[in-house]
This record gives structure tokens, C-alpha cells and sequence, in this order.
């Protein structure tokens, strides 16, 4: 419609940021350099060592919180922009410098091709490659317990439930863009969700790198919360009642 | 009931009273949130000024004492309360999230405007 007076860019890559000063500006250059066509938003959750400014500085869009709303909240903040400026894909790369931004263009295909709505980047896939990922083993049983549930849950195979690097769609943006998306650890839950929507889930291997900073989004929380609010989260979502597109179609737009 | 223990329970259920009302004059709390107290001093005193009832119900659930009756509801009433609190600051997390990315997402249009700065939040 009117997408070219807002912006020129089909896609958005959004990169939600907390504390990441020191990776964000280089993150920045390598998406630049590997989605030319793409514009850059990084969502700033209220960081306190620069971040905000290392991303001015590379030339991306920033949106800052006032407040630290956690990882979840920022990736939305990003699928709300998307959604008011009219992206035709958002492709979620984190600000750590774990995603590696070579593996934009074959998400953005997997979208393009109109094969799927929510395309994961996958750690776990035959042909993942770069991060030798060396997870606890608690929190790697975690990982496969949840993705087994979940692939049982849309029967469909799910290998990596946890990664934050996916694309979406216009419409798996407008669905984002609700309170449907889950407000705290988005990610076997939100497969789920994706799926009850008539959604379609793809998973494509996709490069990544030793986290830099030695931290992960799920470090600091204890396991046994995380493993009660996806049990919880799971069994409430498959109580509700499929997501609706009236609902998520008409305001916002 | 002894008449130092009536004297009191009608001075807690008044004292209870006054400082709500007041605290709604003053608008530190608001009148949704006044009614749940004023009906506890209200019930506080109706016990207090006729037991019959509370006698009754601890016959009835099979209760020795209607102290016990009266503790056990007091319990549950507060657990109630709790719940319903808990309930209150998750939609108020969710006002201000809402909030926080609607004040990001304007900050954006404000500084497309008038240039990149710290801005009058940071």
C-alpha cells in the first residue's frame, strides 16, 4: 500500500539488546553487510553501559525502553515497529554476536518462498554449524524434553525450540504483536501458539558463534521456574481457544 | 463475649473504618479498592454485636470453638486477598509494558523530528 512513503526496506532485522555495548556495533556491520536491502532496529531494554549509543554510532533504528521490560517484551517492541511500518519479514538476531547474521538470507528465502510463517534458525539441524553449544545438562534435557513436547503438541518435528534467531511473516508479526506472544522465555510456547494460529513452522539450520560475552538470556534464572512456567504456559495455551485473525487483524494497522 | 473483648473488636472494626474512609478523603486508595475493607470492619462489627451466626456456622462445619471458625475465615479471607492482589499487579506489569513500548516506538517519531539525543527520559 503506502509502504514506500513509510520505508523502502521489504524487511526488518531486529535486534533486541540489553547490555551489549561492546558486540551490538559489529552485530550491526555483519547484518548490514549480509542484508543489505534490510533496515536495522535495535530494541535497547533500558541498558546502562552505552548500548543505546554504540548502535546509534553503526547507524541502526533504535527504540529504547525507559524501562527494563526483559528479552521477550523487546523482541515485541520490534514486531510492533515492524507492524506500524509494514515489514514484509522480520528476522530476530541477537545483540551478543550468537547469531550469526550469514544464515539472514536463507531465512528470509524460507519467507519469500511463502513455505512457512515462523522460520527458526536451528542450533540442533544437520548442517547447524559454528556454536559447538555446551549447555548444562540439565538445561539440555530441558531443551529436548520441551521440544519433544512441543513437536508432539503440532506434530511436527521441532529440533531447536529455544533459539532466538527466527523470521516471521507479516502475518506471524501480527500475531507478535498481541498479547498472544508469550511475556516471558518466548519459545516452545510460542511454536505452539504459532501453530494453533494456522500458522506454519519451519526449521532450517542456521550458523552460529560462541557467545562472546559468555552469557545466554536463560543464565540467572533457575531452571526449575523455567521448566514450571513452559509446563504451565503449554497447558494453558492448549486450554485456550485457538488465537482468532479478528483479533489480531484489525487494530494496530 | 466478654465485654472487654466487644469494647474491643468495635474499636478495631471503627478504627479500621475511619482509616479507610479517610485514606479515600485523602485519595490514597481508591473507592474500588475501599469496599473489600469497609465490608470486613462492617462484618467485624456485626460479629461482634451478635454472635449468633458465627455459633450457628461452627455447629454447622462442626467446629469446637467459634474462635477457630472465625480464624480459619480469617485465613481464607486473607489468601483470597492476596490472590486477588497477585492478580492486580499482573495486569499492571502488563499496563506498563504496553506503556513502555508505546513511549519507545513514540520516542522514535520524536526524534525522527527534532534529532537523535539523550532525550528527556534518559
Amino acid at each position: 500500500m503506502n509502504r514506500a512513503m513509510t520505508s523502502r526496506a521489504e524487511g526488518l532485522v531486529v535486534v533486541p539488546a540489553f547490555n551489549e555495548a561492546a558486540t551490538v556495533g559489529r552485530v550491526i556491520d555483519e547484518v548490514r553487510r549480509h542484508a543489505p536491502s534490510a533496515d536495522i532496529l535495535v530494541v535497547d531494554d533500558c541498558s546502562a553501559d552505552g548500548t543505546r549509543a554504540a548502535a546509534l554510532k553503526a547507524g541502526a533504528l533504535i527504540l529504547t525502553h525507559a524501562i527494563n521490560l526483559g528479552d521477550g517484551a523487546a523482541r515485541q517492541t520490534g514486531f510492533r515497529y515492524a507492524r506500524s511500518k509494514r515489514y514484509r519479514w522480520v528476522v530476530t538476531v541477537d545483540g551478543d554476536g550468537q547469531h550469526d547474521p550469514r544464515s539472514i538470507a536463507d531465512i528470509v528465502g524460507v519467507l519469500e518462498r511463502g513455505e512457512a510463517d515462523v522460520v527458526i534458525g536451528s542450533r540442533f539441524m544437520p548442517g547447524a554449524s559454528g556454536q559447538t553449544y555446551r549447555a548444562p545438562l540439565d538445561r539440555r534435557l530441558g531443551m529436548m524434553f520441551f521440544s519433544h513436547v512441543a513437536s508432539a503438541l503440532i506434530r511436527q518435528r521441532v529440533h531447536d525450540t529455544t533459539s532466538g534467531y527466527r523470521g516471521m511473516s507479516e502475518r506471524a508479526i501480527a500475531l507478535f504483536s498481541t498479547n498472544w506472544f508469550p511475556q516471558t522465555f518466548p519459545d516452545a510456547d510460542l511454536i505452539v501458539i504459532t501453530h494453533r494460529a494456522g500458522l506454519r513452522i519451519a526449521e532450517i539450520p542456521a550458523h552460529f558463534r560462541e557467545d562472546e560475552s559468555g552469557r545466554s538470556i536463560h543464565s540467572g534464572i533457575t531452571p526449575v521456574y523455567y521448566v514450571f512456567k513452559m509446563c504451565l504456559s503449554l497447558f494453558v495455551t492448549m486450554l485456550r481457544r485457538a488465537p482468532r485473525w479478528e483479533e489480531v487483524e484489525p487494530h494496530g494497522s | 463475649m466478654d465485654p472487654r473483648l466487644r469494647a474491643f473488636s468495635i474499636l478495631i472494626a471503627a478504627l479500621i473504618a475511619v482509616y479507610v474512609v479517610n485514606a479515600v478523603r485523602s485519595r490514597r486508595l481508591r473507592e474500588e479498592y475501599s469496599f473489600l475493607w469497609l465490608l470486613i470492619a462492617g462484618a467485624l462489627l456485626a460479629i461482634t454485636l451478635w454472635d449468633a451466626p458465627l455459633e450457628i456456622l461452627t455447629q454447622a462445619l462442626g467446629g469446637v470453638l467459634p474462635a477457630n471458625i472465625l480464624f480459619f475465615a480469617g485465613l481464607v479471607f486473607l489468601v483470597v486477598v492476596s490472590l486477588f492482589y497477585s492478580i492486580r499487579i499482573s495486569e499492571l506489569n502488563n499496563q506498563v509494558k504496553v506503556l513502555a513500548q508505546e513511549l519507545a516506538l513514540l520516542r522514535l517519531v520524536v526524534e525522527r523530528h527534532h534529532g537523535p539525543g539523550e532525550g528527556p527520559a534518559a
